[in-house]
């Protein structure tokens, strides 16, 4: 007798969690996924080329991070290093067109402007901190 | 006779109330019509009136450059570049702030190769003349680029081949002017500023279809 009140009060201590909860609440599923989310965005940014524009003009992101500019102006544009009256090394898209995009790692931090060698009046700046220790 | 002012003012009450039932926007009775029809034709308007003068004030600007007349050419350039800016704002009315912030830059930079074309004409540098006519029409790519990101409904080689029209019609009036063949000239600025209409109401008619609650009269 004692041990079906000790089996139906177990039951009950187990099986109420499951249906406040649901079943994530056992296997973590959910949570799990979203982590995996969150940390594939933290290392790419996305940057459109829209309008003659970088949207957004500018970020801030950690070292590491893999930025991915896309082309949706229906002309080539570039993603160049520098400003046009001082162009940088550190990356140079060369021309792409609409629908093609660029990407590039940013592995040290530091400020980088970048212009459009086509049109000199579109820029753009990343600026990369150390990473969050 | 005596009978005559009560007639006129009978007339004239008549006139008023007929007028104020039959246009009723006009007298006030329902601006929210009033307002929707004008926005759609001030938009028109705007844009052709704007496009109009950027002709004849580029044309001033270039006949004083050839003249070498330099206060009449500054004058001239300072206006232009505020018809620029007027231009800029209705295109940031419609597409937003950052539209505009574009747009500046990239219609400032054809008066920029226009300003090259006349110095080489000017000048009489063959080179310097090619390759702002190269630089034009590179331009007209651009243009038509950038308007049809802005409103996908105008292709963009359709938008570069009114630029290039544009182009030509002006670099036809430079010609004119260095030759001072005054009488070809002004008919050139005529038929130069006629065809802005071919770019402006088309470019209207995209923006009021794209944006039909903004634009449309209801």
């Amino acid at each position: 007798m004692k041990m079906k009140i000790a089996f139906k009060f177990f039951s009950i201590l187990i099986m109420t969690p499951l249906f406040i909860f649901g079943p994530s609440f056992y296997l973590g599923e959910t949570e799990a996924a979203e982590t995996k989310s969150q940390s594939s965005e933290q290392s790419n940014e996305n940057i459109d080329i829209k309008l003659f524009t970088f949207k957004p003009e500018t970020i801030e992101v950690p070292v590491g991070t893999t930025v991915v500019w896309t082309n949706s102006d229906a002309i080539e544009h570039s993603v160049t290093n520098g400003t046009p009256e001082k162009p940088g090394m550190s990356f140079d898209s060369d021309f792409f067109t609409e629908g093609q995009t660029f990407t590039f790692t940013f592995d040290k931090p530091g400020t980088y402007p970048y212009f459009c060698k086509r049109h000199n009046s579109m820029r753009g700046e990343i600026k990369v901190v150390p990473a969050a220790p | 006779m005596r009978g005559k002012p009560f007639l006129t003012l009978f007339l004239t009450l008549g006139f008023a109330l007929a007028f104020s039932v039959s246009s009723p926007s006009f007298a006030g009775g329902d601006s929210m019509m009033h307002s929707s029809f004008t926005k759609a034709s001030d938009l028109r308007l705007a844009l052709n009136s704007l496009l109009r003068e950027h002709v004849f004030l580029a044309a001033t600007a270039t006949d004083a450059a050839l003249g070498g007349r330099n206060t009449e050419f500054q004058a001239a350039a300072g206006a232009l570049d505020a018809n620029s800016v007027d231009l800029s704002k209705v295109i940031g009315s419609v597409y937003g702030p950052d539209a505009e912030k574009a747009f500046l830059p990239l219609w400032r930079k054809h008066i920029g190769f226009f300003v090259d074309y006349t110095v080489g004409t000017s000048t009489k540098d063959k080179a310097k003349q090619e390759k702002a006519v190269s630089d034009l029409v590179q331009y007209t790519k651009d243009f038509g680029a950038f308007m049809h990101s802005a409103s996908p409904a105008l292709p963009a080689n359709a938008v570069a081949d009114l630029v290039k029209t544009h182009v030509l019609t002006l670099k036809a009036v430079v010609d004119a002017q260095a030759a001072k063949n005054w009488a070809q000239a002004d008919s050139d600025i005529r038929t130069a500023a006629s065809h802005m209409q071919m770019i402006a109401d088309p470019l209207a008619e995209a923006i009021i279809n794209q944006f039909p609650n903004k634009f449309a009269a209801k």
